[in-house]
């Protein structure tokens, strides 16, 4: 992993160094794919709006990003507004309950079989599982603050900008959504989850 | 109450762990590309485009890549489900242009150009968002295509 910071990398790559972008991908390609993937629910879409997201990030570099030092909350503000506008296109997020994609599988089984997370194979994959399939169920306001906060690890000032909405509702947005979250997932205790110290 | 309530922190900190995925290794390798195309459009567009060697050498590299690419699978390919749009590479004999019309096929590497009659079978199949696989290429292509004409502006 390359030790320098967002801001080291980004003026390396303007300078002419192309391994440095490499570096910047490698760091957060995961969690930028990984937000698009759960917005998005589709692998295919996630992709080509990864590298759609991608190609604004280099078109942009020199001119928009001025050196603010907070790269990351830029590449997910460019990550966000692809999906939206793709989502847009595709007339709303897409429920559960809707007609299966091409393959025929329903959508929930979709997720279940969503094997491409390296957490996938740990001790607590049936909670990232369920947590999944709870978080699909969120309003799309909802997952798109908790998404940003837990895989763009946003502040919630960022998360306010990006989603275009008052600090307040974007705390709101937050609290609601773990809310629903933590009754979905206190419904089928697991083995795998860690054990609380509380019991109350 | 449940006494296995989870913290907010624990949900977000498993989000975090789980929410996590490796985008395909053809998107990042295509995103890797244009960043160093990027880099000498910026700075050299006047010369690169001036450059009377660089275009027939490229179309010749990307020919054999795709007819080494064609010869490495020794399964049918007429049998093999199609995944994706492998995702778009530079078509250097398309100047600044990007040829996105090729496909991921299950079993196989290396993309797949419709410009070749035997595989033009694999771009009429529907794809899952109702449209052929060809029409999806070159939907993704032409927002590729706009984007880059951005890049080079």
């Amino acid at each position: 992993m390359d030790a320098r910071s967002d801001a080291e990398l980004v003026g390396r790559y303007l300078a002419g160094e192309a391994e440095a972008f490499d570096a910047l991908l490698e760091r957060h390609q995961d969690a930028v794919y990984g937000y698009l993937r759960r917005l998005t629910r589709d692998p295919d879409d996630a992709a080509d709006l990864f590298q759609e997201t991608m190609l604004r990030v280099i078109r942009h570099l020199r001119d928009k990003y001025a050196e603010r030092g907070q790269f990351r909350s830029w590449l997910f503000r460019l990550a966000h507004h692809a999906a939206i506008d793709h989502l847009r296109r595709r007339r709303a997020h897409i429920s559960l309950d809707a007609d299966p994609p091409g393959d025929g599988l329903p959508w929930h089984e979709r997720l279940a079989d969503d094997n491409d997370s390296p957490f996938g194979a740990a001790v607590a994959a049936e909670d990232w599982r369920r947590l999944e399939r709870a978080a699909a169920m969120l309003t799309r306001e909802q997952q798109e603050v908790f998404w940003l906060r837990a895989l763009g690890e946003l502040s919630f000032q960022e998360i306010a900008d990006t989603v275009g909405c008052p600090l307040n509702t974007a705390l709101g947005r937050m609290h609601d959504a773990v809310r629903k979250l933590q009754t979905a997932m206190g419904d089928v205790p697991s083995e795998a989850r860690p054990q609380r110290k509380t019991e109350r | 109450m449940n006494e296995r309530e989870w913290t907010a922190e624990e949900i977000v900190a498993l989000a975090r762990a789980g929410g996590r995925c490796h985008p395909p290794a053809a998107a990042t390798a295509a995103v890797k590309r244009a960043a160093r195309m990027a880099l000498p459009a910026r700075k050299n567009t006047t010369d690169r485009r001036q450059s009377t060697l660089w275009r027939p050498l490229a179309g010749l590299a990307a020919s054999l890549l795709l007819a080494v690419a064609w010869m490495l699978p020794s399964a049918p390919r007429q049998q093999e489900p199609v995944r994706r749009v492998a995702a778009w590479t530079p078509a250097a004999e398309e100047d600044e242009g990007l040829a996105i019309l090729a496909l991921e096929v299950d079993g196989l590497r290396g993309p797949l150009s419709p410009a070749d009659d035997d595989a033009r079978e694999l771009f009429d199949r529907p794809a899952p968002s109702g449209e052929t696989w060809f029409e999806r290429c070159e939907r993704i292509d032409e927002r590729i295509r706009a984007l880059w004409e951005q890049l080079d502006t």
